[in-house]
């Protein structure tokens, strides 16, 4: 497949933006290849009612 | 590694960038690049009593952050001819926060590969 591409004029007034967060971008400039992939985990389980423990507690130091 | 791009890039002229933050391993660059590969691994426990504890949040319990994202593989072969007649233009930019490995980019980049991963945790406190 070809694609033939012409930029003409681009011209942005303002941009204006609250966040940009967790690996995003703003790029104002060309680019050959953008790859992003994203995981949100929060399954059923996620949710511990109990009490109180530590998550996921690291190994005690020394002991790895 | 060899300049990738097939054809000069643009170049990018902005009047005003105003930025408030920028925080946690994040990047404001002017410039051109050869590649970005932003990564977040971010664990969010909201609990119900303000207990911290510091030994918490090895990430290596959970495969959230270990197994492996399947890329797509595209199945055409393509091949993209690009003719630039003019350079790109911004006023203004205004940003408040710029968080958790994020980029503001000025400038041209050959390649991004941007990862974020996200767990999520709810816990509630009974006696």
């Amino acid at each position: 497949m070809n694609i033939h591409v012409v930029n003409r004029s681009l011209q942005v007034g303002s941009i204006r933006i609250l966040s940009i967060s967790s690996s995003s971008m703003l790029l104002v400039g060309d680019t050959q290849s953008i790859v992003n992939s994203s995981i949100f985990d929060t399954p059923p389980e996620s949710v511990i009612v109990g009490p109180l423990v530590p998550i996921a507690p690291e190994a005690p130091v020394g002991t790895r | 590694m060899k300049n990738q791009f097939k054809m000069k890039p643009r170049r990018s002229y902005v009047g005003v960038v105003r930025v408030v933050s920028v925080g946690l391993s994040s990047i404001v660059k002017v410039g051109d690049t050869g590649e970005l590969k932003p990564s977040a691994k971010i664990f969010a426990v909201q609990r119900q009593v303000p207990v911290f504890q510091t030994a918490e949040g090895d990430l290596s319990h959970f495969p959230t952050f270990s197994r492996e994202i399947p890329l797509p593989v595209p199945n055409t072969r393509w091949v993209m001819h690009t003719q630039n007649e003019a350079e790109i233009e911004v006023g203004q930019i205004n940003i408040i926060g710029v968080s958790a490995s994020s980029i503001v980019h000025i400038g041209s980049v050959e390649n991004v590969k941007a990862e974020s991963r996200t767990k999520h945790i709810r816990q509630f406190v009974t006696q």
